[in-house]
């Protein structure tokens, strides 16, 4: 007749002195005993609980009290006595496969969609340019975009009356706002950081800028710039060179080449265009590139020493280079999106491509 | 701009393939791709050009350029001496600021015919409409050789002569575009005896054009100052071929070369030259020397260019050397002033390509945005809570934001492309209306966007732009307290204190369903009146945070607690409240004076419904005992619940 649980329990945290085995064969008797019991027993806490289990109490009181001579019998019968109630509760937790069957689920349908929402892919592109001028040791700086006519035109050498003024179709403020404009480009930012700080100087400025122009496939009246300065000592045109060939392998991949063409802004001199070479013909020539096998990219060239004076740097001490890109210009080429517009209109049907 | 590639080779013989001349041209800044027309051997160049360079607004100017790029040879001009003639025709210059020099020539004998085939075809070519020989030799002669002239019918003038003068206040003109002007007294005019006959650099009048009847004709070729003809031409709305050259700057030689060349032209019509040369002068820009150093050139480039090369370049660019180093620049290159203006032209005439690059190193740490983090760390969070990123326009519909922000004061577009677009937004939301619309037109039933845009308006008279949050969500289970908890996520990432939820009481907002958390988070269910106005359902949410209290306060800091270590005991209760009495009532009453080991009190389910009264509903809260010290005797647990439930009734609960 097994023993009761608690019985067994119980003689379990006998110590050693008051259960009278004389022989191996008395030993491995009292062991069948719990080995009978276990058969039936459902409660694996009674024999495995880590404080109050009855393999722990034959460790803590027969093991520790038994003479010298015995633990090491005793210690092998604990053990096996151990495995086996480890074995009967495992094989009483796992039900037979078969058991399982009905549980199946097709693992062909589709997973449930996680909550996870794309950033959008104007300010990935965004980030992504910032953070390759952050590796460089750039600085991010930013400024309003309701800027003075000051900031905007005349500290980077666009005087009133200037052409160039005309041509970049400025949004006005008013009434009440004589002097402010939108900023039509983020290069005002080049002055509010010279003026707060001296050189070594190289500052990234992504920002919101705004032109008067009415909405269609390539204009809005809003996008995204990132401006780039960096005013040193020694630095000079090969500085802006291999600066912008690296932004340009590292954002369109390493097999790109670039080249500069001269060209022409109030606040740079020499000034140029950065063109790389079609990311998607390899400068063979295909339509995106109108077969010339070049993308034309961005603007750029040397601070123009006129704006140096605007700071108070001295030009004959200091030189710079400054580049300044359309953010969704970027997107476009990279993703091929053939209307500006659709970055503006929320339309998750194309956000959500953009994961 | 369209030039042709044989009006080129008239002065660059020797160029031949128009791709050839594109890439060259382009490679030197003088941006041009290949146009072949509809007959082969027309061949063209479409011109992208740069507002620095007037000097290019004309086949001899391109030419003048190729010759420089190319290193082949410029044909010189042979413009014919003027024949004799009576006396000079009078001209006055009453203002020699806005006009540096006034040539003026008297023909007779005019019978004004079409032009020549070879003439209109060049005209047409160029996207120019023949009008007649007359008018045709000055505008040819502009496409030519850049200078802009005009024609008046000599016997339209009143007195007999040219006065050059500010116009007087009242006086008026109807140019050639039939449009009646007032003038304004800052614009440069020419006139007659008695009136204006002419917008300076700009338009000529109605009164006074060539015409079949015309039998004498003056000539004239002028150069005007570039601001007086650019604020003129801005003031009446106009921008013609001849203002957007002395805006510009015209090469004040220039004026009379051009005289001379049509004068000839004329001589071939027939047209006898009756009155000689009026020649008023003012002030006109003179080429000043600019000092060049090889030193500077190597400053800038990074590479030194060979004495020789450089010099070569300039001269080829029209430049004379002078004593010590100094360059003259030539007259039709207003852009070259200074030294660097030199260094530009011996860069681009070397070829940027051949300067080497190099990336150059910096010292110094790399610096973020301060609160590019905590804004990254918002778009991240709202991105993970299915909220998809966008980005909406800055402008708005005045009538539309004053709805969402009444009390803001607006920034005003004083040029805008519409009345939707008239200010800039003083309030994100109705931008985020507009992107949930758009896409419940195109069946994305669930909308869910973010916004970290800005708002723009005036404080008493300075524009500000707060940065703010917006959120916006149709359907898909959204309801006031899940809102209500996104909104408790955004703001629990930073170390701010903020009192509890109070009422929105905002009139775009459903009054029982929305709610503010003071000036940080506005949010709610849209207005049923509004969602209805904007053919949106009713269950449309929306939240707006203003960003700037929350980035000033920075992140939250994170203050680590040991977990507890004894178990604790939970006890639930299902109460009947009258729906007078708010969870805020209920929480404040559980909390103060505090019950001895209660952690925490949370309101489980709220129910109203079948089985409850109306006036009434049930709530189910669950309480959870524990102490840090020791495991919890039942007594204990049992006494703190017996107070909770005491206290519940108190508030006048029923316990179900």
């Amino acid at each position: 007749m097994p023993k009761s649980a608690a019985e067994l329990a119980a003689w379990a945290a006998a110590p050693w002195a008051k259960l009278g085995l004389r022989s191996e064969a008395d030993l491995e008797a009292a062991l069948a005993e719990f080995r009978a019991a276990l058969a039936s027993s459902t409660d694996r806490d009674a024999w495995l609980s880590r404080s109050r289990g009855i393999v722990r109490a034959l460790t803590d009181h027969w093991l520790k009290t038994a003479p010298k001579e015995w633990k090491r019998a005793l210690g092998a019968g604990i053990n096996a006595l151990r495995d086996a109630v480890e074995a009967h509760f495992a094989a009483a937790a796992a039900p037979a496969a078969d058991a399982l069957a009905p549980e199946a689920v097709d693992i062909t349908l589709p997973g449930t969609p996680a909550l996870a929402a794309p950033a959008h892919p104007v300010l990935q592109v965004r980030d992504e340019i910032v953070s390759i001028f952050l590796r460089l040791g750039y600085a991010v700086a930013d400024g309003p975009e309701i800027e003075t006519v000051y900031y905007n035109f005349e500290a980077l050498n666009i005087p009133a009356g200037h052409p160039a003024r005309e041509e970049q179709d400025t949004l006005y403020l008013g009434p009440g706002l004589d002097g402010y404009v939108l900023r039509t480009h983020t290069s005002p930012v080049q002055i509010r950081t010279m003026e707060r700080r001296r050189p070594p100087v190289r500052v990234i400025v992504p920002g919101k800028v705004y032109r008067r122009d009415a909405p269609d496939a390539t204009h809005s009246p809003n996008f995204h710039q990132i401006e780039g300065l960096a005013v040193d000592e020694h630095l000079h045109f090969g500085d802006l060179k291999g600066t912008l060939d690296h932004f340009a392998r590292e954002f369109f991949g390493s097999g790109v080449r670039t080249r500069l063409r001269p060209s022409y802004f109030q606040f740079t001199e020499p000034s140029a265009e950065l063109d790389v070479s079609c990311i998607f013909c390899s400068g063979r020539g295909c339509r995106t590139c109108k077969h010339s096998g070049w993308i034309e990219l961005l603007g750029c060239g040397l601070v123009d020493p006129a704006v140096f004076g605007f700071v108070d740097y001295d030009p004959e001490r200091f030189a710079g280079f400054a580049f300044g890109m359309g953010v969704e210009r970027m997107a476009m080429i990279r993703y091929q999106v053939d209307d500006i517009q659709r970055f503006y209109s929320g339309d998750l049907r194309f956000l959500e491509q953009f994961r | 701009m369209k030039v042709l590639l044989d009006w080129l080779q008239e002065f660059v013989p020797g160029v031949r393939s128009v791709e050839h001349l594109a890439e060259r041209l382009s490679l030197a800044g003088l941006a041009a791709t290949a146009a072949s027309e509809a007959h082969a051997e027309a061949d063209a160049l479409e011109l992208d050009l740069t507002s620095n360079r007037p000097d290019w607004l004309s086949h001899y100017g391109v030419a003048r350029e190729i010759a420089a790029v190319c290193n082949v040879a410029l044909q010189a001009w042979t413009a014919p001496a003027l024949p004799a003639a009576r006396g000079p025709v009078p001209v006055t210059l009453e203002d020699p600021l806005g006009c540096g020099r006034y040539c003026a020539l008297l023909f007779e004998n005019v019978r004004v015919a079409d032009s020549k085939p070879a003439i209109a075809a060049r005209l047409q070519r160029l996207d120019q409409r023949p009008i007649n020989d007359i008018a045709d030799l000055t505008n040819y002669t502009l496409w030519e050789m850049g200078h802009p002239t005009h024609v008046f019918d000599a016997d339209t003038l009143r007195g007999h002569e040219i006065r050059v003068r500010r116009a007087r206040k009242g006086e008026k003109l109807t140019t050639l575009d039939g449009v009646a002007r007032t003038l304004d007294p800052a614009d440069l005019v020419i006139a007659d005896a008695e009136r204006p006959i002419a917008l300076a650099g700009v338009m000529g009048g109605e009164d006074t054009k060539v015409t079949a009847a015309t039998r004498r004709v003056v000539l004239e070729s002028a150069w005007f100052d570039p601001a007086t003809v650019r604020q003129c031409a801005r003031r009446h709305g106009l921008h013609t071929d001849a203002s957007h050259r002395f805006e510009r700057g015209a090469d004040p030689e220039a004026a009379l070369l051009a005289a001379r060349l049509i004068a000839g032209r004329m001589a071939s019509l027939g047209v006898r030259l009756l009155g000689g040369l009026g020649d008023a002068r003012g002030h006109l820009p003179v080429p000043q020397p600019i000092p060049l150093r090889a030193a500077m050139i190597e400053r800038m480039l990074g590479k030194a260019v060979e004495a020789e090369e450089a010099s070569r370049s300039l001269r080829a660019l029209g430049c004379e050397p002078l004593d010590s180093g100094r360059w003259l620049p030539p007259t039709w290159r207003p852009d070259l002033v200074r030294e660097i203006d030199l260094v530009e032209e011996i860069a681009r005439l070397h070829g940027y390509e051949r300067f080497p690059a190099r990336l150059p190193a910096f010292a110094g740490a790399a610096e973020p945005l301060p609160e590019a983090a905590l804004r990254d760390r918002i778009r991240q969070q709202m991105r993970g809570r299915g909220f998809a990123e966008a980005v909406t326009i800055s402008f708005a519909s005045e009538a539309e934001c004053a709805r969402f922000a009444p009390e803001a004061a607006p920034v005003r577009v004083l040029n805008p492309l519409s009345q939707e677009s008239a200010i800039l937004r003083t309030s994100s939301l109705p931008a985020m209306l507009h992107a949930l619309l758009e896409n419940l037109h195109h069946g994305v039933a669930a909308p869910r966007l973010f916004e970290i845009g800005k708002n723009y308006q005036l404080a008493g008279s300075t524009p500000i732009e707060p940065r703010v949050l917006t959120l916006g969500a149709v359907a898909g289970g959204m309801d006031f307290p899940r809102l209500k908890g996104e909104v408790e996520a955004v703001l629990a990432a930073f170390a701010l204190s903020l009192p509890a939820a109070e009422p929105a009481s905002h009139a775009c907002f459903h009054p029982g369903r929305s709610a503010r958390f003071a000036d940080a988070a506005l949010f709610g269910q849209l207005h049923s009146e509004l969602a209805r106005a904007w053919k949106l359902p009713a269950e449309t949410w929306l939240a707006e945070f203003a960003l700037e209290p929350l980035y000033a306060a920075g992140p939250r800091p994170v203050a680590y607690q040991p977990p507890p270590r004894y178990p604790a005991s939970d006890r639930d209760f299902s109460f009947q409240f009258n729906v007078g009495v708010t969870w805020a009532q209920v929480d404040q009453a559980l909390r103060q004076p505090p019950i001895a080991n209660l952690e925490s009190a949370q309101p489980l389910d709220v129910y109203r419904g079948v089985g409850i009264g109306g006036g009434e509903y049930s709530l189910l809260i669950r309480a959870r005992f524990q102490s840090p010290e020791r495991t919890l005797r039942d007594d204990e647990v049992r006494a703190g619940a017996d107070e909770i439930a005491r206290r519940l009734r108190a508030l006048g609960g029923a316990q179900r």
